[in-house]
């Protein structure tokens, strides 16, 4: 299991240090690469764009995946399962599937730009082949699993206790923050890395959404492996995404404080 | 290196179209029947029914031809099939040679099985329909199917094409269409369109920056005859500045055929390399009064373009006489101008063999059978010289 | 008679075909107060819409003479103890008691004093930076009530606030929220189902059953003297017998139980023949030990078999069989030795001590 699992981290680790000439890799000991990738304004942009992305995509699906998993879990009744096995029926189709179909509905000649067009209006570019129509797209595709995050988190959450806000004086919104997202932080936080880390390597839906400005540090990273051949620039990116990645759940974890998370019972 | 035909690998950053992609699940299944149920019996079937192994593009793997040539030569054909160059090559490398008695390979290719011993001389003259060959697929019009430091063929010419421009006539002006700075043209903003393959992207806008600088047709480091995969460091660095002011131009760049067809038939697109497959659609629904977009294809642009001729080779495994008798019948077979336009008007590639009398007249056009000349200025596929300054600069282009 | 803090006017309540209030009307003073009855009976809903949880289809809820009706709950000057305690598990102690002041605003010397007062109030001293899930049950059902203190609401509304404590517990709780109410001088309305916590903490209750005021008063009247069958039965512990009047005779009625004659002060609209409801508290009924036959002279008398005996300390409960395949019980001083297990033993009541109703008046 380890053995699966760690050598080929071990392995990308090891050839970022070495390099490529015309698709050959050459063991020549450097640094390079992460010179290049941490002060090269290139790469720079490539990850600020994904950092960007990723923290927007992140917003987008909490303002979204909060209201959605509040109301499941609170008038879902028994067609709670359901409901929310529904949120993630998108994903059982698989991702090229799911990219067309989004395609078909914000396209130049999509459903919505068609009906545009029909009722006299301009057809909105912004849709299209943009970083608002990737960013949209990555919401559409991690947005089931923000929402299951928050959704179990709610199960065990004591809706009673927003009647005691309430009585004593507490708006509906200040209720939420004062009570409601408190107790549920920890699933919250959890769908935070759960949306935050694949978008921060997202490639596909860039690749077909995102046009020409679109490209984004997952794409550049696919791109040296599976196109240019170099291999070592590659796994260099590899190892940079992999940290920063790690940074932002440890910056995720550090909001959390189990003492105020409503984990009753046992000593922490 | 890399060709048109590589293009259509399954990798991450590929093009790829629906064909391809069955080709490509069919190929492992294919591939891994054919080899292993070559293996243990051939060195038996050469005792009994003489076989023949070819390894190449599915898509050549026509039903028809393939049963008439068993029926008339009373022996077996099997085959393998890849999807791109470079796989082949790895497999003869690996002991293939024994495997197959025939490989196919384009652009640059051939030569380099050559150089590696792969494969061995063909005899012209044991191919009687190599008459019906167009001029311009042989010396000294086309030169990469004759040994780099010899005179002897290595190899048989099959079907070509290029990487033109689909064109929407009613949107583009006529002045404008012919020249690869048509997808560089600020009048068409927004409506253009390319792949996403870097490779042909940097190589067409060294195309036009090598003719601009007047550096094309002069003398070249390296002392051959221009390749736009091989470009100056000053080359590249004026391409990917084109590149660059390119990008605000393009509505998108495609990742699969059927995209751009949807773009084009929408008129979202107006212009957009491709192999030309698309517009050959578009004109016979046209010439069926399906649909009534003017469309042209653009196949070598003034300042040069892209192109890719395939063949077949022999390889060196094949020693014994009968054996080779009947390679060389394959060849000829496969050249008989019948059995090239059922290639033709059933699989959709151009014949290197005259068919023009023999296929409908839609064929003719859409596949520039009268227009094979144009094959000397086009410029074969091929991979880039410096993969990392290559990835640079369109790493660059991207982040811009 | 003390002022009236909270009234209730002609509250009218309907969840869908659901009638929870009809018709109510209450006066609450300096008391403690309760809202008894079973599942069911709309205590809850009265609770809630005296706290503001819930709006009256008709009728008026007045605190201090200001009409409260249309006001949200922190407007009124309202205090809540809930069921479960209802603490925020991610808040400190001191967090929970002061959250009512946060959220009304209050600055922090309000907040601090106010704090201050509470907790020596009811002796939270030294906790201020626990966790609920630090403390026992008794120390939140402290910071529960605190909570509910600390804006020092005119009225105090306590929705079955020992329901899940162990026996100890609730015994303990029971004397100090009664300590507390005497100490505060404010009225606090308290809901329960358990008829035993009512008579022990409250001055008056009101009993409610399906929406509707069975009877409301003074606790002693209730029990001694109750006004429908529900409210003799609910109270204490009741036995319940029914029977046609078969004679009546000098203000008392005779009323046969299954072919055993028990005897009834005589009610106005009694008539022979009429089926009747016959309620008798079992601390009522005298048990005589074996041997004994009393006299029956303004007493009803019946002879029975102890079927067993429940030694509860102070007291003991006899099940005693009787002839008529009933059964009574009797809560009477445990002088009868368990030996005299199925003996024959004589038990007896004063007439005046059943409360009679006719048997159509109401018990479903």
């Amino acid at each position: 299991m380890l053995f699966f699992f760690v050598l080929p981290l071990l392995t990308t680790v090891v050839i970022s240090f070495w390099r490529t000439e015309s698709y050959t890799i050459i063991h020549d000991w450097n640094i390079d690469n992460y010179v290049v990738l941490l002060t090269k304004h290139t790469y720079l942009v490539f990850l600020g764009r994904s950092i960007l992305m990723a923290t927007a995509v992140t917003l987008i699906s909490l303002i979204y995946s909060w209201p959605i998993a509040y109301f499941i879990a609170y008038a879902g009744g028994r067609y709670k399962l359901v409901l929310v096995l529904l949120t993630s029926a998108p994903f059982f189709t698989g991702i090229i599937l799911r990219v067309t179909a989004l395609q078909q509905i914000f396209g130049p000649i999509g459903i919505i730009n068609t009906a545009l067009i029909n009722l006299g209006l301009k057809p909105i570019n912004a849709f299209m082949y943009s970083n608002f129509a990737s960013g949209m797209g990555l919401v559409y595709l991690w947005i089931p699993f923000m929402i299951l995050a928050i959704y179990l988190s709610l199960l065990n959450f004591n809706f009673d206790l927003l009647e005691v806000a309430k009585v004593n004086g507490a708006s509906p919104i200040k209720a939420f923050f004062e009570v409601t997202l408190p107790l549920n932080w920890i699933g919250t936080a959890v769908g935070i890395v759960l949306v935050f880390v694949p978008t921060l390597a997202a490639s596909i839906t860039p690749r077909f959404l995102g046009g020409v400005n679109g490209a984004l540090f997952g794409n550049i990273l696919a791109h040296q492996f599976g196109a240019t051949g170099t291999w070592a620039l590659g796994s260099a990116m590899g190892v940079v995404l992999f940290f920063v990645s790690i940074i932002a759940i440890f910056l995720v974890w550090k909001t959390v404080d189990l003492r105020r998370s409503g984990f009753t019972g046992g000593d922490i | 290196m890399s060709s048109k035909k590589d293009q259509k690998d399954g990798g991450l950053q590929a093009v790829f179209t629906r064909r391809d992609f069955l080709k490509g699940t069919m190929t492992a299944a294919a591939a891994a029947v054919a080899l292993s149920a070559c293996g243990p019996f051939i060195k038996n079937q050469e005792k009994a029914t003489l076989e023949l192994r070819w390894l190449g593009w599915e898509h050549y793997n026509v039903k028809k031809i393939v049963d008439a040539f068993q029926e008339k030569y009373k022996v077996k054909v099997s085959s393998g099939f890849f999807d791109g160059n470079s796989e082949a090559y790895n497999k003869l490398k690996a002991g293939g040679t024994d495997d197959f008695d025939l490989v196919m390979a384009d652009g640059f290719w051939p030569r380099l099985y050559a150089k590696q011993g792969l494969v061995q001389p063909v005899d012209y003259s044991k191919i009687s329909n190599m008459k019906y060959v167009f001029d311009d697929f042989k010396p000294p019009n086309y030169m990469l199917l004759k040994e780099e430091d010899g005179d002897r063929m290595i190899a048989a010419p099959n079907c070509w094409g290029g990487y033109g421009f689909t064109v929407n006539m009613d949107k583009v002006d006529e002045a404008d269409a012919e020249s690869i700075s048509l997808l560089f043209n600020e009048k068409y903003k927004g409506h253009l369109s390319t792949s996403a393959r870097f490779e042909e992207n940097i190589a067409l806008a060294g195309i036009l920056v090598a003719y601009r600088m007047g550096t094309i047709n002069a003398p070249r480091p390296d002392g051959k005859s221009f390749n736009p995969y091989v470009l100056t460091d000053e080359e590249l660095e004026e391409a990917k500045k084109l590149l660059i002011k390119q990008k605000k131009l393009l509505l998108t760049r495609w990742n699969d055929e059927d995209t751009l067809e949807r773009l084009l038939r929408s008129e979202s697109v107006w212009a957009s390399p491709e192999w030309s497959g698309i517009y050959r659609r578009i004109y016979f629904d046209k010439l069926d009064g399906k649909t009534d977009l003017n469309m042209r294809h653009v196949l070598k642009p003034k300042e040069g373009g892209l192109g890719w001729v395939d063949t077949w080779a022999i390889t060196s495994g094949v020693k014994d006489s009968e054996k080779l008798e009947l390679v060389h019948k394959w060849i000829d077979f496969r050249l008989d101008p019948d059995n090239m336009a059922i290639v033709a008007t059933d699989v959709g590639w151009s014949p290197t063999v005259d068919v023009r009398d023999k296929v409908p007249q839609r064929f003719v056009d859409s596949l520039f059978l009268n227009n094979t000349s144009a094959i000397r200025g086009l410029y074969q596929f091929d991979a880039p010289s410096s993969p990392e300054k290559w990835e640079r600069v369109w790493s660059e282009v991207e982040a811009s | 008679m003390s002022e009236t803090i909270l009234q209730l006017q002609g509250i009218y309540k309907n969840f869908g075909s659901v009638e929870a209030a009809k018709n109510i009307s209450i006066n609450v003073s300096k008391e403690l107060f309760a809202l008894l009855g079973p599942s069911g009976s709309g205590k809850t809903t009265m609770l809630r819409i005296i706290a503001g949880l819930e709006t009256p289809d008709k009728g008026r809820v007045l605190i201090n003479g200001r009409d409260v009706t249309n006001l949200p709950p922190y407007k009124r000057g309202i205090g809540m103890v809930f069921q479960d305690f209802l603490l925020f598990p991610h808040k400190t102690v001191k967090e929970n008691i002061v959250f009512p002041l946060k959220m009304q605003g209050k600055d922090e010397s309000t907040k601090e004093e106010q704090y201050q007062w509470v907790s020596q109030l009811v002796h939270l001293e030294g906790l201020d930076e626990r966790f609920p899930y630090q403390l026992s049950g008794g120390q939140k059902q402290r910071v529960a009530l605190a909570r509910g203190l600390v804006s020092r609401p005119s009225v105090l509304l306590l929705d079955e606030p020992l329901a899940n404590l162990d026996r100890e517990l609730r015994k303990e709780m029971e004397i100090e929220i009664r300590r507390f109410q005497l100490e505060l001088g404010i009225p606090f309305i308290y809901v329960t189902h358990n008829q035993e916590e009512a008579l022990t903490m409250s001055d008056r209750m009101a009993i409610m059953r399906l929406g509707q005021l069975e009877q409301i008063g003074d606790k002693f009247e209730l029990y001694h003297h109750p006004q429908t069958s529900f409210v003799a039965s609910f109270l204490g512990s009741t036995n319940a017998m029914q029977g046609e009047i078969k004679a009546v005779d000098n203000g008392c009625i005779v009323v046969d139980w299954d072919g055993v004659s028990l005897r009834a002060p005589y009610k106005d609209d009694f008539k022979i023949g009429m089926t009747v409801d016959y309620f008798l508290k079992s601390e009522k009924i005298t048990i005589h030990p074996p041997g004994q036959k009393p006299d029956d002279h303004g007493r009803t008398v019946i002879e029975g078999r102890l079927r067993d005996t429940i030694f509860k300390g102070q007291y003991a409960d006899y099940l005693i069989s009787l002839k008529n395949d009933n059964e009574i019980i009797v809560s009477d001083v445990p002088t009868i030795s368990p030996a005299l297990r199925n003996a024959t033993v004589s038990i007896s009541w004063p007439s005046e001590a059943p409360d009679v109703f006719p048997a159509d008046g109401g018990l479903a």
